[in-house]
Formats: structure tokens, sequence, C-alpha cells
């Protein structure tokens, strides 16, 4: 529990990962194929999978696939924002229509996005349609009880206090409301990127011909298991990115609400 | 909740669940191949109740979500413990974990397919994958945010290192393990839909994929409910548990 150097830690947390591709590569390569060598594939080193990550650079399959996804995770993902951010608000801020449209909205809530895949598809096929579907609504739950959370948090005080000052609705929900909601807002749609993305995986694995989970069940089947890891390592990969991306939205928009991690 | 609040609540649910019935049972009876009434639902689930399938299939989904979290919560609490109090363990394995973490549970369907089949142990490893995490992650805020002071107040009493965890450390930290738990259970149940969706002879996910096949359509929404109305009641178990369990954190939800 001492405090140590910095720089003494960050060398043995490098270490420590070297080591573990280290042991994963020997793993792969001198341990399994002597235990059976058709063990290789389910395990290839970590070399086989940067190369095979490179074949798909070169031929640019990669850049087909995560285009696709990110296409299908953008559309859908804006689409839930802008509903669910105004579902959320208009709920929180109206309370008649609250009391009335809440229940509806616990009444799907339960259901997780990757339930939706069969009918889904039985409603849309296979394709875009069906996967943007799956993927919005995976991000706009997350979305919309964020977005009546934060309306319903904002300091009441603030509210008479304009209401005193001669504040009309309108000017409340504007200048009030509205920024105060703000951080839980966007904590909202950070989860619900999160999860639109996760949905879009499942929702690829079983119906699609391109994108990243179509990929990486493409792969298996046809026992291409370094592109299965490829695909695996860039869905975290992209992930990560679209995560610290909204942290850093999140940090530039309103600064004093947030806390990293 | 008043008589009045009540009425309110459940008013837009009924008439959702009314304007279905009507649309697809009366006015558009076309549509029930991709939307069949609610009618047809309840009767189905009637027929799987009578003829033991649901139960049968929310039997082995269940088995599957315990046995992966079990072992997620088994081997996630010590490692979560161990980071949260050695920076030696934690800069040992924190590389590890924080590579794996983003990789969402479903993204190693699969690979854990071409490692275990199809089947029971697949559904499983992928369940623990969607649990162990929250798990771990919850565990170090845990003991990260015991009191210092404690821990310090038992070393002078002379407190050994075990028993500093066993009698400070963990108590402190059980309230966000148990929400850590929670979250887990809620994230393995979503991953289980995902597993058995794609490989599984059996299940929940598997019921509302082979009733697609079938086009069974009263069979996946049934299932859908029953997915989602088991997801509630297990996050509505784990909540009744914390407030048993750490009456003393408030939180509502």
């Amino acid at each position: 529990m001492r405090p140590r150097s910095a720089g003494l830690r960050r060398a043995r947390r490098l270490v420590a990962a070297l080591v573990l591709l280290a042991v994963w590569q020997a793993c792969s390569v001198v341990v399994l194929p002597r235990v059976a060598p058709y063990l290789v594939i389910l395990l290839p080193p970590p070399l086989a999978v940067a190369s095979a990550f490179l074949d798909l650079a070169r031929t640019g399959d990669i850049v087909v696939h995560v285009l696709a996804s990110l296409k299908r995770v953008v559309g859908a993902f804006l689409i839930a924002a802008v509903s669910g951010v105004g579902l959320g608000v208009v709920i929180g801020w109206w309370r008649t229509f609250g009391d009335l449209v809440d229940p509806l909205v616990e009444f799907f809530r339960p259901i997780p996005p990757l339930a939706w895949i069969p009918l889904a598809i039985l409603w849309f096929g296979i394709g875009d349609t069906q996967n943007m579907f799956i993927i919005f609504l995976g991000a706009f739950f997350p979305i919309v009880v964020n977005s009546i959370a934060a309306v319903g948090g904002v300091d009441r005080t603030l509210v008479w206090g304009a209401l005193t000052l001669g504040g009309s609705r309108w000017q409340i929900l504007r200048e009030i409301v509205l920024p105060g909601a703000l951080p839980t807002v966007l904590t909202g749609l950070r989860i619900g990127l999160g999860v639109g993305w996760m949905a879009l995986v499942a929702a690829e694995l079983v119906a699609a011909s391109s994108g990243l989970g179509f990929l990486i069940e493409d792969s298996r089947n046809l026992l291409f298991t370094e592109r299965v890891l490829v695909g695996m390592i860039l869905i975290g990969l992209l992930g990560l990115v679209m995560d610290r991306g909204m942290r850093l939205l999140q940090a530039w928009l309103v600064p004093w609400a947030v806390s990293w991690r | 909740m008043s008589l009045g609040a009540r009425g309110r609540a459940l008013a837009l649910p009924l008439a959702f669940v009314a304007t279905w019935q009507l649309a697809t049972g009366i006015l558009m009876p076309s549509l029930a191949s991709a939307l069949p009434p609610p009618s047809k639902v309840l009767a189905e689930a009637w027929g799987v109740l009578a003829s033991g399938d649901l139960l049968a299939s929310a039997g082995h989904s269940l088995w599957r979500v315990l046995g992966g979290v079990v072992v997620a919560v088994s081997l996630g609490i010590p490692v979560g413990v161990g980071i949260g109090l050695s920076a030696l363990f934690e800069d040992i394995v924190d590389p590890a974990v924080e590579f794996l973490r983003p990789i969402p549970p479903i993204a190693w369907i699969p690979l854990g397919i071409l490692w275990f089949g199809i089947g029971d142990t697949q559904n499983m490893f992928i369940i623990f994958l969607g649990a162990f995490f929250p798990v771990v992650l919850n565990t170090v805020s845990g003991v990260r945010a015991v009191d210092r002071s404690l821990v310090w107040a038992a070393l002078t009493l002379g407190g050994s290192r075990g028993q500093i965890i066993k009698e400070i450390v963990l108590p402190g930290a059980l309230p966000l393990i148990l929400t850590g738990c929670r979250i887990g259970l809620g994230v393995g149940w979503m991953a289980l839909v995902a597993a058995e969706l794609v490989a599984a002879r059996s299940g929940l996910g598997f019921m509302i994929q082979s009733a697609r096949y079938a086009l069974a359509t009263q069979r996946v929404i049934l299932g859908m409910a029953v997915i989602g109305v088991l997801g509630l009641l297990m996050d509505r178990g784990m909540l009744w548990l914390e407030r048993h369990v750490v009456p003393w954190v408030t939180s509502a939800r």
C-alpha cells in the first residue's frame, strides 16, 4: 500500500503485458502442437493474429467490415439519441405526460435488446434495418432512463429562483433544466452507445452479411481463428475509442461534472 | 401509490395491449403472422406451460446463468480484492484485464463455440465473461472505498493482514461487491440470450430462435416476455438482498 514511483509501476505493467504475450506465443507455438497439432487452430499465436490483421488490411476487407458496423451504429445511435433524449426530457419535465408514458417505457425496458433479434428478423429480414433496430433498442432505454433522471435531478431551488424572477416555462426549460440535466444526459448517451455497440455485434453474428460481427462468425465457420481474434480485438478497440470519445465530449461540454472511470 | 396514480400508471400499457389485440386480432388479421395478437400469445403460454416446455427452457437458462455467475463471482471477488490491496498484483493483472475488458462478451461467442462446441460449457463461458468484469471492477472500487482510518486502527491494535481483510476490508467493500454481482447478473443474463440464440439446443434463447424458424411468432413473443420478466425478477431479488445484507446503504436503484 506504500506509494511507489509512477515510472516503476509503468515498467512493471509493460513487463507484465510483454510476458503475457510471450507466454501466449510460446503456448501456441510450442506447447499446443506437442499436446495435439489441431489445437493450434483453437488458439493461434499473437504473431499469426498480427499477420492476419495485415492481410485483411492489405486487401481492404477490414475497412469494409469496420465501415459497415460503424455506419449501422452511428445511424441507429443518432435516432436513439434524438428520440430518447426528447422523450426523456418530456417525461421528466411534464408530469402528467410522464405518469402516463413512463409505465409503457418500464413495460418494454426489461426485455434485453438481444431477445428482439428473432422477431426483428421476421419483421425486417437480414441486413441494415434489422441490425439498426436492435442497436436502437439497446441504446434507447439507457438514454431515456438517464434523461428522465437528469431532469428530475435538477436543483429545484434554481427553478424556484427563476420562477420568482418571472421566468417563463420555456425559459426555465432552456436556461435551467437542460443545462442542469446535461451531465446525466451525456452519461446516458455514453452508456447507450456502449450497449448499442454490444447489441450490434450480436445482431451481426446472427443476421448480417457484412460488419465485424459477421466477420468473426464467418471466420469461425471457415476455421480462420486468427481472423476471429482480429475481429474481437477490433470490436474491443473501437468500443473503447467510442467510449473515450464520449468521455472527451463530456469533459468538453460539462467539465464541472466529469469523473474518469 | 394512490388509486388514481395506479390507474394512470396502468392506462397506457393497457391501452397498448388493447390496441395491439384490436389491430392484429380483428382489424388486420393479415398482420398476425408478423405480430400475433396478445390473446394468441396467452394461448401459447398456456400450451407450453401445460406441456412443460416453457419450464424446461427456463430451467436450462437459469441453470446456465447460475453456473456462469457463481464462477464469475467466486473468481472475481478474490481478483478484485487482490487488485485493490496490492500494487504489485495490480500491475501484473491489470494489463490483461484492461486488454480483455473492452471486448464485449458477445464477441467471444464464435471463439467460445470453437473452444467448447455447442451447449452448456460454451453458454456458461459467455455468461462468465459477461459477469466477471463488473464483479472485479466493483470489488476494486469497494476495496478502495474502505475507510483507511479503520485499517490503521486495526493495525495499531495488532491486527494481522488476514484479520484486516476479513474483518474490515470485505465488510466495508460489501455494498459495492453486491452491486457488482447485480450488474454482473444482468449482463450475464443478456449474454446468455445471445449465446443461446447462436449455440444451444435448449433454453429460452434457443426457444425463440427455433420458434422463429418455425414461424411460431406467438412463441417468439412469449419467450421474449419470459426473458424480460425473469431478468426483472433476478434484478429485484438482488436489490432485495442488498437491502437486507447491507441495510445501511440507502440506494434507491
